[in-house]
């Protein structure tokens, strides 16, 4: 049922993508998911959630470019290129990449699509540990969130025609999509994310460690992760990610509880993990929790600053697309 | 130690509600996943021990807070003073050492300036309520008996029973006030008490467990119109009260605090009736007067004379005293319609004479101002009359607002003078009869021939012999024949008296006290005077009210006969300074004889004069005795007719063939039988302020006299408490006004401490820190 689902939204989606040039594209295409499957996507596109991307859709039109031009920062655009293939020519394309050659044949717009921008590889990497899947009292869980932020980003790249892929990961790389610039590809994303649940358990640096060695090429590598793991060797990681001249964005996205420590009276914590438990006097401990994860977040912080890491502290509380509104806005400034 | 209210400290059981609460609460914890338990894990061993100390405190706290709540409602006490200091010293240091340990700590752990600073204050007030305390105890130290604060005392209840205590404010006497504290006190009591009241009869106070007597005794209070100061009955009481031995002793002092009662000469007695380091008895002085009593009152009465010719006028003065705000006062004079046939008894009923208002006057009176106040009235008709100076209108003590007196209106009597050669009368004539100035008395003043030639004595009263000589026996035998027909002789001897052997004339010896002895004793030097010892002879009555203040040795005598005592025939009324005889008397017949051994006829420049007793420099002790000689000699000694109050009276039968039995009719209205058993007879029933009228059995004699309360009974100034301060010593005493002051004083006089007040401060301190520590430690999340 849920392959067919997920079958069923990938040919509306080609469908979509032949016939209907409109700018809201994933809204639409998340309209029509939900009409068909509203299982499957739903769990993944809220309606609140798909507020929030359509919203930063509409405003994102000028920041596309500039997250473009900041993501790739790639110094290959116009010059140097060699043409790779044709691709019809969307509104918001630069007129001057338009192949008058073949309008001049077709009466059709084309665009010539060069090496050049195609230099950037996007890759999605989720952390799949079961701390993912916790969320106390908010909408979403981190790995809710996670997604959301994953097919936000996603969509933008596929918008540009840059390649995208994923990989979900918790002791080690659980799955992967290769990345693809095809619209198809946050069906496929999305597809993938709908079948997973967030039972692992975490290492985060083993699996840093397989994807760099993975990588041939420098790519652009999106981590959404918790960190709830000892934080060394995960520094070790993106610093070894950053040595391979890949582009590191790491989303350290923790719960609203998790940042704020909401809990009142005497509770029995437990680890869903690694199943220890352990009983506090929750008014009591409060103060210093909040000091040591403040103190965590500023240790990665820091080591990312030096490594050269870009470091999006987030929690479930924050409205999903004003954080990251905020993020391409201050990426954009450096750039 | 004892408590108010035994039951209320069942509550302390509620200590155990906060022990339960904690017990239930750390059995009840919630169950959460939470991935971040790795933040939890790093800082649970440094923070269990932390969090395990603010548990027992808050724990303890709220325990000390339930105890002291239950404590205080209960209101402990202790039955000795200086364990119970020692408990409140040590309950205190203990709670200051405790936040003292908590402000160190809470500095030494930096745990905000807030925190330090409040317990630093509190731990610092603490101190010096320690302090406070400890110098409090110090100053108090006693040796009050320790035991149980319901052991029986032995109390004493003085009350203060002066007419001023009559006065009325707010519908109620200050004796009734005086009595229904000491009936509410008296229930106060613990079991087997031993009280006794003592108030202005002054009789000896009688220790009783019996509540009956007491109350009966309490019931029987009444006003005294001639009480004994309070501070002699409280001497008098305190004898009885300090022989109660092996209970606490307590002496309650009801009074309005008059400056006439404490303001005196024996208040200064107070301190050796009970020194200040004697705490064995409990002093309560219970004030029971007003503040700022409103009050007129006229002050004590005088006569310009008490006896009067006809015609003669009759002066009266008084002050009238104003307390209380300004306003107008008017004075009115009565005088009563002399009437023979009353007062008459009717019914059982006493009829008095009428009386008329004979004049008025109007004063403008203001706070603390006494206005003098003078009236005139003459009198015609002969007798004794009456009459009172009344205030107009009413105020709070009527006492003080009337005014009673009498005079006597009679004839003057005539004295014959008889002077003996080159004696001169005149000195006895102006004692009698002073030119130009009204007097009792008229003189004639013969010779010696000429008294041998009267014919007629009787018209006289009394014949006085001025140095007289040897007189021829028909005169001595009308003479003798005069006085037995009941006039008076007197004979004042000089030099003319010599030979001795001739005077003693078998005649004259019927008349004389003594025989002369052929010898005059020269005291040139002055050293003999008139030395009356005993003044209870009717003609040194008016010697009494001056005592030994007569200055008889500033008339000495030179001269004087001596008499030859084994042949006596009368008694000595006043002898020499050497014991001789100088004034004799003797009754003959019905008259009497009076016989002075020296002369009062000698003038200063006559050779070798006899003394100075009419010549010496104011001589009024001459003029005294001159009267009162001719008055016994007349038979009609000055009888006082004004008395105060309460004073005895002696009522002498001086004119011969006066009845010897009265009735006495009293002011308020009873009537008791009077019988004279001697020249004199004493009138006891004078309490009462009024008009005394004494009329004799047979109606045809009457008389009568006034007595009028002290004006110090009725004044209503009052001392303050620096001037009984001064009296007891300030720590000597307790002075209440209300049950609830003589309750607590009572009980720390009694009990030594109660802790009501410093366990209100504890439960405010533990509830304050508590509440500080718990804001403190648990930071609550806003929902």
């Amino acid at each position: 049922m849920l392959a067919f689902s997920l079958l069923q939204s990938i040919k509306v989606l080609r469908i979509f993508e032949h016939t209907d040039p409109r700018p809201n594209r994933v809204t639409r295409t998340c309209d029509v998911a939900i009409r068909h499957f509203p299982m499957a996507v739903q769990d993944y596109l809220k309606p609140e959630v798909i507020r929030q991307i359509s919203r930063l859709d509409l405003r994102a039109q000028f920041v596309v470019k500039g997250f473009l031009q900041g993501l790739h920062a790639s110094p290959y655009h116009g010059f140097s290129v060699e043409f790779s293939e044709h691709r019809k020519y969307s509104p918001g394309d630069d007129p001057k990449d338009i192949d008058w050659l073949v309008y001049a044949k077709t009466d059709k717009f084309y665009v010539k699509k060069f090496e050049a921008e195609t230099n950037i590889t996007g890759f999605l990497m989720l952390d799949l540990s079961r701390s993912m899947a916790y969320t106390h009292r908010q909408q979403l869980s981190k790995f809710d969130y996670a997604v959301c932020l994953a097919a936000s980003l996603c969509y933008l790249m596929i918008q540009q025609q840059d390649p995208v892929g994923l990989i979900t990961f918790d002791e080690r790389i659980r799955n992967s999509l290769p990345p693809k610039s095809k619209r198809a590809q946050l069906g496929n994303v999305l597809s993938l994310l709908a079948n997973l649940q967030p039972t692992g358990k975490t290492d985060v640096a083993r699996s840093i460690g397989q994807i760099a060695a993975m990588l041939r090429h420098r790519s652009l590598l999106m981590i959404f992760s918790d960190l709830l793991t000892d934080p060394e060797p995960v520094l070790r990681g993106l610093r070894q990610l950053r040595h391979g001249g890949h582009d590191v964005i790491l989303f350290h996205i923790l719960d609203e509880a998790e940042v704020s420590f909401p809990f009142d009276g005497l509770v029995e914590f437990e680890d869903p993990e690694t199943g220890d438990r352990l009983q506090v006097e929750t008014n009591g401990y409060r103060k210093d929790y909040l000091e040591q994860i403040e103190a965590y977040r500023q240790q990665y912080r820091r080591e990312c600053f030096q490594a050269g890491v870009d470091y999006v502290p987030l929690d479930t509380s924050m409205q999903f697309d004003k954080a990251l509104l905020e993020y391409l806005i201050s990426r954009r400034a450096r750039f | 130690m004892a408590f108010v209210n035994l039951s209320l400290l069942a509550g302390a059981l509620l200590v155990a509600i906060p022990i339960v609460l904690h017990l239930i609460m750390r059995q009840r914890a919630k169950h959460i996943i939470f991935p971040a338990l790795q933040f939890l894990q790093e800082r649970r061993k440094t923070n269990r021990r932390r969090l395990k100390i603010r548990h027992w405190s808050l724990l303890t706290l709220r325990c000390v807070a339930v105890a002291a709540l239950a404590l205080f409602l209960a209101r402990p006490s202790v039955g000795s003073s200086w364990f119970g200091d020692a408990l409140l010293i040590g309950g205190i240091g203990l709670l200051m050492l405790c936040v003292a340990v908590l402000a160190a700590a809470s500095a030494f752990l930096r745990r905000g300036l807030l925190l330090t600073g409040v317990l630093g204050t509190v731990a610092f007030g603490l101190l010096a309520s320690l302090i406070g305390v400890v110098a409090g105890a110090a100053r108090s130290q006693g040796d009050l008996p320790i035991g149980d604060e319901q052991a029986p005392v032995a109390a004493l209840l003085v009350f203060d029973t002066a007419p001023r205590m009559e006065y009325r404010r707010q519908n109620s006497t200050r004796l009734e006030q005086a009595r229904h504290i000491a009936e509410w006190l008296v229930g106060q009591f613990p079991a087997d008490s031993r009280i006794a009241v003592s108030d202005a009869s002054l009789a000896q106070p009688v220790f009783l467990s019996n509540r009956g007597g007491t109350d009966r005794a309490l019931a029987g209070l009444r006003v005294t119109n001639a009480p004994t100061p309070l501070l002699e009955i409280i001497f008098s009481g305190l004898e009885s009260l300090r022989r109660q031995v092996d209970v606490r002793q307590e002496l309650y002092i009801f009074t309005d605090l008059a400056a006439a009662e404490w303001e005196t000469d024996a208040a200064r007695e107070i301190q050796n009736a009970l020194p200040v380091d004697d705490s064995a008895v409990s002093v309560f002085v219970i004030d029971v007067g007003v503040e700022t009593p409103h009050n007129s009152s006229l002050g004590e009465l005088t006569l310009s004379a008490e006896r009067l010719t006809p015609g003669s006028s009759l002066r009266l003065r008084t002050e009238l005293a104003h307390l209380g705000p300004p306003g107008e006062r008017g004075v009115e004079l009565y005088l009563e319609n002399p009437d023979a046939k009353q007062p008459l008894r009717v019914d059982g009923e006493l009829m008095r004479p009428g009386a008329r208002r004979a004049n008025r006057k109007m004063f403008e009176v203001s706070a603390d101002t006494s206005h003098p106040v003078e009236f005139q009235a003459s009198f015609t008709e002969l007798g004794t009359h009456h009459g009172w100076m009344k205030l107009i209108g009413s105020d709070g003590l009527a006492a003080d607002d009337i005014r009673y007196f009498s005079i006597e209106i009679r004839k003057a009597s005539s004295i014959l003078i008889v002077a003996g050669p080159e004696a001169n009368g005149r000195f006895l004539s102006e004692a009698l009869a002073p030119r130009d100035f009204p007097s009792r008395f008229t003189c004639r003043t013969v010779t010696v021939d000429e008294l041998n030639t009267l014919e007629d004595m009787n018209p006289f009263a009394a014949i006085c012999l001025a140095d007289p000589p040897s007189l021829p026996p028909a005169t001595w035998r009308r003479l003798a024949d005069y006085v037995e027909r009941g006039h008076g002789l007197g004979l004042f001897l000089g030099r003319n008296a010599w030979p001795a052997d001739r005077f003693n004339s078998a005649d004259a010896r019927r008349l004389l006290p003594a025989p002369l002895k052929p010898i005059v004793m020269r005291r040139p030097d002055g050293d003999v005077y008139l030395a009356p010892h005993h003044e209870s002879h009717p003609l040194l009555s008016v010697f009494r009210s001056v005592g030994t203040a007569v200055p008889w040795h500033d008339f000495p005598v030179f001269r004087h006969w001596l008499v030859d005592e084994a042949e006596l025939a009368g008694q000595t009324v006043i002898a020499f300074s050497n014991n001789r005889p100088a004034l004799l008397e003797r009754q003959v017949g019905r008259g009497r004889v009076l016989m002075l051994t020296t002369s009062v006829s000698d003038t200063v420049h006559r050779q070798e004069f006899w003394n100075r007793l009419p010549t010496g420099l104011d001589n009024w002790p001459f003029l005294i005795l001159a009267n009162e000689s001719a008055r016994y000699l007349e038979g009609k000694l000055e009888q006082r007719l004004n008395f105060m109050a309460g004073e005895p009276v002696v009522w002498s039968r001086n004119t011969p063939g006066e009845p010897d039995r009265y009735v006495l009719f009293t002011p308020d209205g009873s009537w008791h039988d009077q019988h004279a058993t001697s020249d004199e007879f004493r009138i006891g029933l004078t309490n009462d302020p009024g008009i005394y009228r004494l009329v004799s059995a047979d109606g045809a004699s009457q008389g009568g006299f006034s007595a009028n309360l002290a004006a110090a009974s009725t004044d209503l100034r009052r001392t303050d408490q620096n001037h009984l301060d001064e009296l007891f010593g300030s720590d000597r005493y307790t002075l209440v006004r209300t049950r609830d002051e003589i309750v607590r004083k009572q009980g720390e006089a009694r009990s030594g401490k109660e802790f009501f007040p410093y366990l209100g401060l504890l439960l405010v301190v533990v509830l304050g820190v508590e509440q500080l520590l718990a804001n403190r430690f648990y930071d609550r999340v806003e929902s």
